[in-house]
C-alpha cells in the first residue's frame, strides 16, 4: 500500500539556563498549520507520525530535514578521500557555563 | 544502534564520513590554575543497521565535574544520502566529532563525559581527571 510522504522540518532550541535542556519541534510545508514538540527526537518523530496519520486519515512516511539555523554548517566534501559507506550530517547546539565562555574568549 | 567507540582527544574532525583524530585517548588534563578550558574534543563512532539509517538520531552530550554541570549539548546525526553504497546487512560506521575545547572547569578531580543516543537507547560514560601538574610525579620506587 502506498503511503503519503510528508517532509518534516525539525528544529532544536535550547531552553533557559544551562541544564534546563532543549526542545525539539517540527513543522511541515506539506501540512500547513501542523507542529509538534518534544524533549527528545525519537519522541518527536513518533508524535509527529501519529498526529499526521490522524490528520491525513492514513499512515504517513516521514522525511526529515534538519533546520539548525545557527549550528555549524555541514562539512564540505573532499574529493581526495572516500568514505566506506554513506556520508552523515551532524548538527549540534551546546550550552556551556557563561563564566567559562568569557574566560576562554579573553 | 551501538556506540562502537567514544573517546577524548586533542582534536577530531569529520570529512566525507571519515573521522580524523589526533592525540587520544585522553584521561588526564593537567592545569596549573583554575578555572581553565578543557581543551579536548570528543570523537565517537556509532554503528547503524538498515532500519536505523532511515531516521535521524538524537545525540546528547553532558560534561560534569564533581559538583556541577559544565556542558550540555544536543544534536542530531542523519544519513546524508539514502542512495549510499551499502551492502546488505552491513552495519555502517557513523563517526562524529564534538569540540569541547572552549568548555571549562573550575575544579580538580574526576570529571565525566556522558554520551546518550536517542534518549538513552545507547549510552557511554567517559571518565577523565583534571589534575595539577604537581601531581604528575611518579611515586617513589620500591
Amino acid at each position: 500500500m502506498d503511503m503519503a510522504t510528508v517532509t518534516l522540518r525539525v528544529h532544536l532550541e535550547a531552553t533557559g539556563e544551562i541544564g534546563d535542556g532543549f526542545v525539539w519541534w517540527a513543522e511541515s510545508d506539506d501540512e500547513p498549520g501542523f507542529s509538534a514538540a518534544a524533549d527528545h527526537l525519537p519522541e518527536l518523530l513518533a508524535r509527529a507520525r501519529a498526529a499526521l496519520a490522524e490528520i491525513r486519515g492514513e499512515e504517513v512516511a516521514i522525511v526529515t530535514q534538519m533546520e539548525f539555523d545557527d549550528a555549524a554548517p555541514p562539512l564540505e566534501p573532499d574529493p581526495l578521500s572516500t568514505a566506506t559507506g554513506p556520508s552523515f550530517d551532524t548538527r549540534q547546539k551546546a550550552e556551556t557555563r557563561q563564566e567559562i565562555d568569557t574566560l576562554t574568549a579573553a | 544502534m551501538q556506540i562502537e567507540a567514544a573517546l577524548l582527544c586533542d582534536a577530531a574532525t569529520m570529512r566525507e564520513g571519515l573521522l580524523h583524530m589526533l592525540g587520544g585517548p585522553i584521561s588526564r588534563i593537567w592545569r596549573p590554575q583554575l578555572p581553565a578550558p578543557l581543551g579536548v574534543a570528543l570523537a565517537v563512532i556509532v554503528g547503524m543497521d538498515d532500519a536505523e539509517r532511515a531516521e535521524p538520531h538524537e545525540i546528547q552530550v553532558t560534561v560534569r565535574n564533581e559538583t556541577k554541570l559544565l556542558v550540555s549539548a544536543m544534536g542530531a546525526l542523519q544519513v546524508a544520502s539514502l542512495n549510499a553504497n551499502v551492502e546488505p546487512g552491513e552495519i555502517v560506521m557513523a563517526p562524529f566529532a564534538m569540540a569541547l575545547h572552549s568548555a571549562g572547569t573550575d575544579g580538580y578531580g574526576r570529571h565525566s563525559v556522558h554520551l546518550s543516543l536517542d534518549a538513552g537507547a545507547a549510552e557511554r560514560e567517559i571518565p577523565f581527571w583534571v589534575l595539577h601538574p604537581d601531581e604528575r610525579q611518579l611515586p617513589p620506587m620500591g
